[in-house]
């Protein structure tokens, strides 16, 4: 059974009526945040990185393919999941590392580590670690910018599981009644922490709920940039002409455990592998690319290499970076 | 199975002890009961009682030697048995775990009750604010009446008590306790002190108790301070006084005009201040009253004694070695009327290097004088008399005295008071040797 | 001064501060069209429009969200609860969001949001529309807490709290809303972490709050004729707690008595005694005595409300004991 709201789209514009820029975007994008989260796991394997870590490898189309349609104006509100979002929004690499550290010279100053990596400076209002807790609080922002007249809007990403929370059906009544300008972004990434989907959601498409608040949706191949460029495309366009809150589900598939460490006992080597052969956004990318010969290989090892050392210099910083003093202790505990 | 004998804890606040004396060796039969030994702590001695009836079988500490309460320090168990005390004693440095030797609780030998009053005092239900006011001013709370909630003693009930003067020592107030007596029949004019209640204890009627005076209590903790703890030598010496008379008469003619008596103590004072210099053992003092090293003065603060109604006080002249005698002979008379007229500044009673007790006036033939700590040294001079003495073979009559030194061997060895005592007599003796 | 009502004290607050700076926005449950169940938005609409005094679906996590949210991007927004009690359902969104933004941020961004919270008993409101509940949130880093008992303190202290770049929790009594007081005319300001010592007395400090400051006010007037001398204090702010206030006062009386509407077991009365305990234990003259409501919820029925209820004989009584 369709549900009357929910498009589903595919990428239909042909790569080479996209802007140069547009594609060095999604590559150099997509490539940053995988070469981030390597290092991430490398180092916290290594025992360099504290705390948790949630990895964001194999889901890089969906933050690549969103953002591309906001501006630093526009805002998000991420999850415990939340490098890639934070990569993609624009935000400095080094400090992002460093703050990933614990090191003083991070983003949130050490206080907040992987789990609460923020970068207001381009519109990133926060990961979460309450899975769920970010959606009341993108309705806040988009009520914000509503009430004070700008055409920006705000985008909250979460995940199947976080589909599940109640605070969502708080936020989508409350932007739907408003018209909010509000993108709900699922990434429907196959598995709730270490729970499949099916076995813990009511629905197979989640956008389908998003009729429940008289909310258009669209469907798309998380995997695939440009699809999911176009499918954020369409409902940005509907948000930011003053027309409410719309949902964008985006099917994509967790490369990784929940955390760095998980056993991941709950699925196969071969299906995880399955996902990397034939799915993996970035080699989807260079297919198309090469194949549409808007890239040479090498324009692609070029950006390999510029990325490269893009992630190695804010490893290098971060690793450099001092600790927080304990002095630092109550600072920013009070404003 | 052999009882083992441990540090008992006597008080709130002991952390550690030493066994002054065991009143029983290894191998006598000990009644339970029976005093067993004397335990000192840092405050307090305390007879202890036998835990236990049997044969000492082990002592496992030295007399003297700190332990921590709890730690084991000897046994008592059948003839013949072995006993087993374990390791022996730490040093009270060293913590130990308490529940690693069981606390065998002591009794106090004729007490009636084994915890002290400066325990219950903090076990009786006092405010915060009371305990803090009786601390502050020696109030004894475990005989002051609580008004406040769940009766307790609260801060009004420590000023009402404290308008009655039942100021005490610890000590005082724990002895007091033990015997059932009522502090403020001991109503002194400062604080009730352990002697006060010794006093009381030991059969003196209460209708004639006459408490000491303040000044009574600092020469009594004084004397006995220093009587039981400096190894004291006396020397003395026979010494001819007719030139020192013949000097002071002199001395006393040219200075009527001034006003000013020299006395044969004030010559004194100078000639010792000389000698002090060059016998600089005898001006010494012990560091922090141990002998563990000691501090050379290179001046000379005479302290003499001045006998007042009740008791007595001891100025001194400072810097005796820079001083004519004449200007020794002005601020004797005048630290003299002070004590006299109760106006002696504390610097003027503290300080000194050596002091001369002179009880010639009184006709005392000689006396060992006890030194004024922190001092080395004390010189006691007896009364002149003529006297038949052998002078070059033949019987002649002088104006003789006796002249005790008793000085702390510690820093005193018998050569060192000798040779003293020897050129003091000789300067005595022929006065025109002085300047040399 | 003018004497008007704690109701109309936080209008005028709102209504100042709204004038003052077109961020701040108010937003709850039926607060736009009905003005506010104890009509304490009365006029807001009219005078700002819709837009600044919305309401809501009856959605508080969404209320406290989105203030959370709005507040990060810019807003100053006042969000009314209802009754304090509902606040239970989005605690999430209070210590988890709201507290913790500027902290573990780094400071990045303040969170300015003010959550109006009544509560108390009033007409046998029974288990869920009755309950202070300050304590909690005393134990929340990163939020602070206000408290008026007073006309005068519920517009300088609501005033105070929309300034504020923290989040405030501002709890204001059900039952204290009609209650007449003198207001300054006026800017009015009351400093937040700042206790009010209502009168001065020497013989025991009572520290009290809210609705409980009428009644340990009478019982204070009842120890008086009986020559006991009080020192009241009404605390105001509950987090930050004026600490420097309680200690000088206790150091000077030697007694001290906390008396709240909250249930006693786990209250903030248990902070402040131990503040005594552990800062001020040698002024301590007598036990110290804590007052508040038995530990059970708060019943329906007359009679067992009744006696569930701290009054100024609950007080009287207890200080009593310790005197």
């Amino acid at each position: 059974m369709e549900a009357p709201n929910i498009a589903k789209i595919s990428a239909k514009t042909p790569l080479r009526e996209y802007p140069k820029e547009q594609l060095a975007f999604f590559y150099e994008t997509m490539l940053k945040i995988r070469k981030f989260e390597r290092t991430v796991e490398e180092r916290f394997l290594a025992g360099e990185i504290p705390g948790f870590v949630h990895l964001y490898i194999g889901e890089e189309a969906v933050a690549t393919g969103v953002m591309a349609n906001l501006t630093h104006k526009d805002y998000i509100e991420s999850t415990h999941r939340g490098h890639g979002h934070t990569v993609a929004k624009g935000a400095d690499l080094k400090r992002m590392m460093a703050e990933i550290f614990g090191k003083k010279t991070g983003c949130c100053k050490g206080k907040g580590g992987s789990m609460h990596i923020a970068d207001f400076s381009v519109g990133m209002l926060g990961a979460n670690g309450v899975v769920g807790g970010g959606y009341n609080l993108a309705a806040g922002a988009a009520l914000a910018q509503k009430i004070q007249g700008r055409k920006d809007i705000s985008a909250v990403f979460f995940g199947d599981g976080a589909s599940n929370r109640g605070t969502v059906h708080e936020a989508a009544n409350m932007a739907s009644v408003w018209k909010l300008p509000l993108l709900f972004v699922c990434e429907m990434n196959e598995y709730a922490s270490t729970t499949p989907y099916l076995t813990a959601t009511s629905v197979a498409d989640i956008a389908r709920r998003a009729y429940g608040y008289d909310m258009p949706a669209v469907i798309v191949d998380g995997n695939d940039v440009f699809s999911v460029y176009e499918g954020a495309k369409k409902l940005v366009e509907h948000i930011r002409s003053d027309k409410g809150p719309a949902f964008l589900e985006c099917k994509t598939y967790r490369v990784k455990g929940h955390f760095v460490g998980d056993p991941e006992r709950y699925r196969t080597r071969e299906e995880v592998q399955k996902n990397i052969d034939e799915r993996d956004p970035i080699m989807l990318f260079e297919k198309k690319a090469l194949k549409a010969e808007v890239y040479t290989q090498k324009d692609l090892d070029a950006t390999q290499v510029k990325v490269d050392a893009m992630i190695a210099e804010a490893l290098k910083y971060a690793q450099e970076s001092p600790e927080p003093d304990v002095s630092e202790l109550f600072a920013d505990l009070y404003a | 199975m052999a009882t083992t004998i441990t540090m008992p804890k006597l008080g709130l606040t002991m952390n550690s002890g030493s066994v002054q004396q065991w009143k029983k060796k290894i191998g006598d039969t000990v009644k339970k009961g029976e005093l067993l030994y004397v335990v000192a702590t840092d405050k307090l001695t305390v007879d202890v009682e036998s835990p236990a009836e049997g044969v000492l079988l082990a002592i496992t500490i030295k007399e003297g030697q700190d332990v921590p309460v709890g730690a084991p320090i000897g046994a008592i168990g059948a003839p013949g048995e072995q006993a087993d005390v374990g390791k022996p004693a730490p040093a009270a440095s060293a913590p130990s775990s308490p529940a690693s030797a069981p606390v065998s609780a002591p009794k106090i030998a004729g007490a009636p009750i084994t915890m002290g009053a400066v325990g219950s005092a903090l076990l009786k239900a006092a405010s915060p604010k009371a305990k803090k006011l009786a601390r502050e001013n020696g109030a004894d709370l475990s005989i002051i009446h609580g008004t406040g909630s769940k009766g307790w003693v609260v801060a009004r009930d420590v000023l009402e008590a404290g308008k009655g003067v039942v100021k005490a020592s610890p000590v005082a107030a724990k002895m007091a306790a033990e015997a059932g007596l009522d502090l403020t029949e001991l109503k002194t004019d400062g604080r009730v002190m352990k002697a006060d209640v010794q006093a009381l204890l030991s059969g003196a009627e209460k209708a004639h108790l006459i408490p000491m005076t303040p000044m009574r209590r600092v020469i009594g903790d004084r004397m006995l301070q220093s009587h039981s703890s400096i190894p004291a030598v006396s020397y003395f010496a026979d010494v001819d006084m007719t030139a020192l008379n013949e000097l002071r008469a002199f001395y006393n003619e040219r200075l009527k005009e001034r006003g000013i008596k020299v006395s044969v103590n004030d010559l004194l004072m100078k000639f010792c201040a000389k000698l002090l210099l060059k016998n600089p053992m005898l001006n010494a003092k012990l560091a922090d009253g141990k002998p563990s090293a000691f501090i050379l003065h290179d001046f000379v603060n005479v302290g003499f004694a001045v006998a007042l109604p009740g008791g007595l006080l001891v100025p001194n002249v400072k810097d005796v070695h820079l001083k004519g005698v004449a200007r020794i002979a002005e601020e004797r008379a005048e630290l003299v009327e002070k004590a006299r007229g109760g106006g002696l500044a504390p610097d003027q009673m503290t300080g000194g290097t050596f002091t001369i007790s002179n009880l010639g006036m009184m006709g005392v033939g000689a006396f060992t004088p006890i030194i004024n700590p922190p001092e080395a040294a004390i010189l006691g001079v007896g009364t002149t008399t003529d006297k038949p003495v052998v002078v070059d073979g033949a019987v002649a009559v002088r104006s003789m005295a006796t002249f005790c030194l008793t000085a702390d061997h510690r820093l005193v060895d018998g050569a060192d008071g000798a040779a003293f005592l020897s050129q003091l007599k000789e300067l005595v003796e022929q006065p025109n040797l002085f300047p040399l | 001064m003018k004497n008007i009502t704690f109701s109309q004290a936080t209008l005028e607050a709102m209504e100042e501060e709204m004038n003052r700076d077109p961020s701040v926005f108010v937003m709850g449950e039926d607060i736009a069209r009905q003005g506010g169940i104890f009509g304490q938005f009365k006029g807001l609409p009219e005078k700002f429009g819709c837009d600044r005094v919305k309401d809501t679906p009856i959605s508080e996590t969404a209320i406290i969200g989105a203030s959370v949210g709005a507040a990060l991007a810019g807003m100053r927004p006042v969000a009314d609860m209802h009754f304090a009690d509902f606040i239970g359902v989005c605690m999430d969104e209070v210590f988890n969001q709201m507290a913790k933004v500027h902290y573990m941020f780094g400071g990045q961004k303040s969170v300015p949001v003010v959550l109006r919270a009544p509560d108390g008993i009033v007409n046998q409101a029974a288990a869920q529309h009755s309950q202070c509940i300050e304590a909690w949130f005393a134990h929340i880093p990163g939020v602070k807490v206000v408290i008026p008992s007073n006309a005068a303190d519920a517009k300088g202290l609501l005033k105070s709290a929309i300034r504020d770049e923290n989040p405030v929790i501002y709890f204001e009594h059900k039952g204290l809303f009609p209650m007449k007081g003198d207001v300054p005319e006026g800017e009015h300001l009351v400093e937040i972490g700042k206790a009010r010592i209502d009168r001065e007395g020497k013989d025991l400090t009572l520290v009290s709050w809210s609705m409980m400051m009428h009644h340990a006010t009478k019982a204070a007037d009842k120890l008086a004729t009986e020559g006991i001398s009080v020192e009241l204090i009404d605390l105001r702010s509950i987090s930050p707690l004026d600490k420097e206030t309680i200690l000088a006062s206790v150091a000077k009386t030697g007694r001290l008595c906390v008396a709240h509407e909250a249930v006693k077991q786990g209250g903030v009365g248990g902070e402040i005694v131990a503040l005594a305990a552990e800062e001020g234990l040698e002024y301590l003259d007598a036990p110290v005595v804590r007052v508040g409501a038995p530990f059970c919820p708060v019943p329906f029925a007359r009679p067992l409300e009744q006696a569930y209820r701290v009054t100024a004989d609950t007080i009287y009584n207890a200080v009593k004991k310790i005197l």
